[in-house]
């Protein structure tokens, strides 16, 4: 085996331009597959996380979308193993308007009532109140996103007008503003004080759910059917929720894996062209290795151990930079790539699996690849090779 | 003496049909062991055919080939690879060094795999044969940096490293000039008679066929003694 790599790094290393071009396509290739399939799962993972920083893991109603005795179901869902929190919620359509220094607005905008106690667990607000109070200082006061504060140019302490369904209004007074990330949530959602809402919406002491908060968000299927069962609730998990954008993420991604592999598979189209010359050119010495007693074994194994070196270098050098690729996105703000995507900084997430789904997968196509031009080596016949000019 | 080589009734060919050539025809031949012999004939008499024959390169048609008593067609092509390694040296009439290697690691390539590894012993057989080939201060030049003659003497020594029972030379020199080739021909004969070496030797050199202790010729598909 020693001399089989002797000789196959001698023949890589005598051919440098030709190893060059084989081991560039794999670097690409690699890093292509890399990045891209990093800042896929970063971007999924923050459309995610945005989504259930305010979304409830699992929401608990009644078929009527009214329920009277919710301090006691929040109680009882609050007792159960892997919930954070229970917060009684009363949602509604509603519109907002305003009268600002840059004009009138007005806007539909989703409302949330929530308990005057319970505002910073309820939607995680505590933690993504950029201005402002994550509680609410009064009866009258009204956390809306960031989005929307922007685009009808209130900030905190401006007076703005909901309108309810029941035709019902109110002015209340900016007290916080929150930035989820998620751009639906960040331009829709105001959130406002349980009995406020019950008052615009005219519904009397009820709620229409319970927003459910777990420790785990991935527990929801399987605490769910727990919250079901202790208090007799309708529940929808997050997941269930948002069924067609998950689908989607996970549709995308698949199709981004397959169209990506082509990628690679142009690479170790590369490698073969690269070393089916090198095969051209070798003829003659295969021939006189062969006469030395060399069995086709041996010589097949020499051209695949090229292939398989041409990899391992392209993939060591790819995976190297592609790590350098995305420390840079992670931690330096490329506003040209970020801006367009409501974003601060381009989002990574690069896992060990698909880190080794990469590796593999470039091996395994390398190793394919390979194949046929060193397989095409061990097949000469000593005496055409060596005839061979 | 005990041959080292025994053919009897060799035949081969190439084509089908009307396309048939033959090339050998019933061709017998011993080789003793220390005997020098050389084949002389026209292109195309099958003096190659013959020694691609000897040295388990090339298959034959039909009849019996010994080679120190064993029956070369009953070998599978494992046992052939490493009877090659071990029984035969080859020298052509281009040098055919592998021109990743240097002139040492050229010289140690069969003994490297025989053994897997280059022993003590190999190493030190390497460098007494590049002391007789008389270019120990090239043992770490590249090929491509040494003339026609001296590759072939690389190559001269590469076919005796593994210290094999025959030695086949297809037209050694055929490549180099005169004066070279005479230098050439009087090492090759020193080098092999000293170790009272089995060499098999096609050639068109008188001068080289004359150092041999007997001359073959092909005529008619068979080989004659001149």
């Amino acid at each position: 085996m020693k001399l089989l790599f002797f000789i196959a790094f001698r023949h890589i290393f005598g051919r440098k331009r030709q190893s060059f071009i084989a081991v560039l396509s794999v670097v690409i290739a690699s890093i292509v597959m890399t990045v891209s399939l990093a800042i896929s799962s970063g971007l999924d993972d923050t459309m995610i996380n945005s989504m259930l920083s305010m979304m409830p893991h699992v929401k608990a109603y009644d078929s009527v979308m009214s329920i009277s005795n919710y301090s006691q179901e929040a109680s009882t869902i609050t007792s159960i193993p892997g919930v954070k929190s229970a917060t009684p919620t009363y949602e509604s359509q509603g519109i907002l308007q305003f009268q600002g220094g840059m004009g009138n607005f007005v806007t539909g905008v989703m409302m949330e009532g929530i308990p005057m106690s319970g505002s910073s667990t309820a939607f995680n607000l505590s933690n993504i109140t950029v201005s402002g109070s994550s509680t609410f200082p009064t009866m009258g006061s009204v956390i809306i996103g960031k989005q929307l504060a922007q685009n009808i140019g209130a900030q905190i302490g401006s007076v703005v007008k909901v309108i309810s369904p029941a035709d019902q209004s109110l002015y209340l007074t900016v007290s916080g503003v929150f930035y989820s990330g998620y751009f639906d949530y960040d331009s829709r959602v105001i959130i406002l004080p349980l009995q406020t809402m019950q008052i615009i919406s005219q519904s009397g002491d009820v709620v229409t759910g319970i927003n459910v908060q777990l420790n785990n968000p991935y527990d929801a299927e399987k605490i769910a059917p727990i919250i079901a069962s202790k208090t007799g609730l309708l529940t929808q998990t997050w997941g269930q929720q948002n069924y067609n954008l998950l689908y989607a993420l996970s549709l995308e991604r698949t199709v981004m894996i397959l169209v990506m592999s082509l990628i690679l598979l142009v690479s170790g189209f590369v490698v073969a062209v690269v070393l089916n010359t090198l095969v051209k050119e070798k003829t003659r010495d295969i021939g006189i290795l062969r006469a030395y007693g060399f069995d086709r074994g041996k010589v097949l194994k020499i051209f695949m151990l090229e292939g398989v070196i041409l990899g391992i270098i392209g993939l060591i050098i790819g995976g190297a930079l592609s790590l350098a690729i995305l420390y840079v996105l992670k931690h330096y703000s490329l506003p040209f790539l970020t801006q367009a995507y409501y974003l601060v900084k381009l989002p990574v997430k690069l896992t060990f699996g698909d880190f080794m789904m990469t590796v593999v997968e470039t091996f395994v196509i390398i190793l394919v690849f390979t194949f046929m031009p060193a397989y095409r080596a061990s097949k000469l016949k000593v005496v055409e090779a060596l005839k061979h000019e | 003496m005990s041959n080292i080589i025994e053919l009897k009734n060799i035949s081969k060919g190439y084509g089908k049909g009307r396309n048939r050539v033959e090339i050998l025809n019933g061709l017998d031949f011993e080789l003793k062991q220390g005997e020098f012999a050389s084949i002389i004939g026209k292109s195309g008499s099958g003096k190659t055919t013959l020694l691609n024959i000897l040295g388990l390169l090339d298959e034959f048609d039909s009849g019996t080939f010994l080679f120190k008593g064993r029956k070369i067609e009953s070998l599978k092509e494992k046992e052939r690879n490493i009877f090659r390694n071990q029984e035969i040296g080859f020298i052509f009439q281009f040098h055919y060094l592998l021109k990743e290697l240097s002139v040492f690691e050229n010289i140690l390539m069969p003994a490297f795999l025989k053994e897997g590894k280059i022993s003590s012993q190999a190493k030190a057989y390497a460098l007494e044969l590049l002391e007789e080939i008389e270019l120990m201060d090239r043992k770490e030049y590249k090929i491509e940096n040494l003339s026609g003659g001296e590759k072939q003497r690389v190559a001269i020594a590469r076919a005796l490293i593994n210290r094999p029972a025959l030695i086949l030379a297809d037209e050694p020199t055929g490549n180099l000039d005169v004066e070279t080739s005479e230098k050439i021909h009087t090492l090759f004969s020193n080098l092999v008679r000293k170790r009272n070496q089995s060499v098999l030797v096609v050639t068109h050199s008188g001068e080289l066929a004359s150092l041999t202790d007997i001359q073959y010729k092909v005529v008619n598909n068979k080989l004659t003694k001149s």
